[in-house]
């Protein structure tokens, strides 16, 4: 059973922006929003800066899904963490609680009120009929019912960006450690997202407290 | 070198007032996977460089949410849901106790204004705005683990949507009318002198004793005070920061705004409740004196016996209460 | 009963419900759905219910992210 996971090595992101680009262009994402986004520590330190993009990593523990006041969230058995548009009633929340900074609104109506919220989807669309035209105005499109994986990583010109299952990215970046010798620092956000060995074992214990 | 101070200072408040956070989790691992480092680096909340600027989003990784999360669905939801149980059920338990609070003497007949039109219409746009808000605002709290699991989400979604955007716009019409509540009872809930024996004997309130007061005894100065001014101001200020997301505030600012808004507010309504039962079923006369502005002189007479020797003309020696108006008006 | 005091009992009850501890949010668990009702990616026009087959296609596209073993040797 695969647990579809983000994986970023910095040390190849070279910080195109190109997954940005292309996740933009495939689901014609709203204006304004961007789902995927590029962050550079260390800007312009020789030997220190690191790139990475980030979107919405599909937490084992999603917070998101732990604040929704509307329960909009739900996963799926691969571990992609979806929602229901039509029930989102924009107040921010899982804005406040993501720690990626996922989750974006289109500014719509009086005050700056908020629009539904979008989010990556991992290519997965939503809850409406795969590949229907429903979906992908909501959620763009449903790669994964065509048996693609996420268009950033699979654009991604120095494969820096990788997606799908967790066990087979552990293997590919085990293999790229291995050659170039590192630590596996590169890994940046795998623990929050998808919890330490320590940590996934007190969640499981202590529910969500 | 401003803004950097105030992002210090909401770190330090952030980390003060919250304690709770995820900053406790060992960053310790074994190689090959030790990315301790870096890791550290991207969580230490300075901004990064980013190629979409967005203040909110110079960041790979906050922290905070996790702490608001921690906050709002434990302490807040659990806590603040026993909180408001519990004032209920005190509620019923001093109704069974001690029962309506009626007249005792027979009512004149004659009439003493208590409130003017323009105190009324002020209180009854602040009651209205709060009921309001107070079940909107406890519907997106509580509605998850109550009304989904009776009517499903997307029942529930239409609910939450109404909820929200009543919510927000009634929002501002509260606070703007509460500023204005605050300006026009202020002068009669100072402190007087006669407070202290309220206090003794804690309102009569159980020993069912009429103690003297003014205008207003200590029981409505408290909730004035507490209630209307700092509870008021409190979640007034934090909603507006909520309200309008579009002004400069960042996600850390509005994390902090929601905790102390929804606390405050739990607070705000667990008090509300008591000040709801005392004016309506739980007192004669409480009602009709904010309906139509006028007591009756039994009333005025057993509850603010003070005020109403100061309204008959009588020893006015102490400070005069402003909205006393007119002198018994007969009908 | 009279009906003031069957609302004020629907209320006490409404709000003590809010008192129980509900879990907010199922931890995840490996190949368990949580949620609203979707097609599953695997019961798409493509492959028709075939689930090992999206699964093992799957597989094959995420180690077609590395160039290792594409490279020759050396």
């Amino acid at each position: 059973m695969a647990r579809m996971k983000f994986l970023c090595d910095t040390e190849r992101c070279i910080e195109c922006n190109g997954c940005v680009t292309a996740c933009k262009n495939e689901h014609e994402v709203p204006w304004g929003i961007q789902r995927r986004r590029v962050v550079t520590i260390n800007d312009g330190v020789v030997g220190q800066e690191k790139s990475m993009s980030v979107a919405c990593m599909h937490c084992s523990d999603a917070p998101c899904m732990a604040v929704c006041p509307v329960d909009v969230f739900y996963r799926t058995e691969d571990g992609v963490v979806l929602h229901d548009k039509d029930a989102c009633i924009g107040c921010g929340y899982c804005f406040y609680a993501c720690p990626f900074g996922a989750p974006q609104f289109p500014q719509t109506g009086t005050f700056g009120q908020r629009g539904k919220m979008d989010k990556c989807t991992f290519c997965a669309g939503g809850p409406e009929a795969d590949g229907s035209d429903a979906e992908f105005e909501k959620y763009g499109k449903n790669r994964l019912a065509e048996g693609k994986l996420p268009m950033c990583a699979e654009m991604c010109s120095t494969k820096a960006l990788l997606a799908g299952d967790g066990t087979a990215l552990a293997d590919i970046f085990r293999e790229r450690v291995v050659r170039r010798g590192g630590s596996g620092a590169e890994m940046i956000g795998w623990n929050t997202a998808y919890g330490s060995g320590e940590q996934k074992r007190q969640q499981t214990r202590g529910g969500d407290k | 070198m401003c803004a950097h101070l105030i992002v210090t200072l909401r770190a330090v408040l952030l980390a003060a007032v919250l304690g709770l956070s995820w900053i406790a989790a060992p960053a310790v691992a074994a190689p090959p996977d030790n990315n301790a480092d870096v890791y550290r680096a991207v969580r230490d909340g300075t901004a990064q460089s980013i190629t979409f600027t967005a203040p909110a989003d110079r960041t790979l990784i906050q922290s905070e949410g996790q702490t608001w999360r921690q906050w709002r669905n434990g302490p807040i939801t659990q806590i603040g849901g026993w909180l408001l149980a519990g004032v209920f059920i005190a509620l019923v338990l001093f109704r069974l106790v001690r029962g309506k609070i009626v007249l005792e003497g027979p009512p004149t007949g004659r009439l003493i204004q208590r409130f003017s039109t323009v105190e009324r219409m002020t209180h009854w746009t602040v009651a209205l705005s709060f009921v309001l808000l107070a079940i909107t605002g406890l519907t997106l709290l509580f509605g998850k683990h109550v009304i989904i699991p009776v009517i499903g989400y997307s029942a529930f979604s239409w609910i939450a949507a109404l909820g929200k955007n009543v919510h927000n716009f009634v929002g501002p019409l509260f606070f703007a009318s509460t500023l204005v509540m605050m300006a026009l009872f202020a002068r009669d809930n100072v402190w007087q002198a006669i407070d202290a024996l309220w206090i003794r004997k804690a309102g009569g309130l159980l020993s069912g004793e009429h103690v003297p007061s003014w205008r207003f005894n200590f029981g409505e100065k408290t909730w004035f005070w507490i209630g209307v001014v700092i509870l008021g101001l409190t979640v007034g200020i934090t909603g507006l920061v909520l309200d309008f997301p579009g002004y400069g505030q960042i996600r850390q600012d509005m994390q902090l705004a929601h905790i102390i808004h929804t606390s405050g507010a739990i607070i705000f309504i667990a008090l509300s409740l008591g000040h709801i039962y005392i004016g309506s079923v739980g007192m004669e006369g409480a009602l009709e004196s904010m309906k139509t502005g006028y007591v009756d002189e039994t009333w005025a007479r057993e509850h603010h016996e003070y005020w109403y020797r100061e309204a008959k003309g009588g020893s006015g020696a102490a400070p005069v209460a402003s909205g006393a108006g007119r002198p018994s008006t007969a009908h | 009963m009279n009906p003031t005091r069957l609302v004020l009992l629907i209320g006490a009850a409404l709000a003590l419900a809010a008192c129980s501890e509900a879990p907010q949010v199922t931890h995840y668990e490996a190949g368990t759905y949580s949620g609203k009702p979707d097609t599953r990616p695997w019961e798409s026009a493509a492959y028709g219910g075939d689930k090992a087959k999206w699964e093992s296609d799957m597989r094959a596209r995420a180690r077609k992210q590395t160039e290792i073993g594409r490279m020759p040797p050396g």
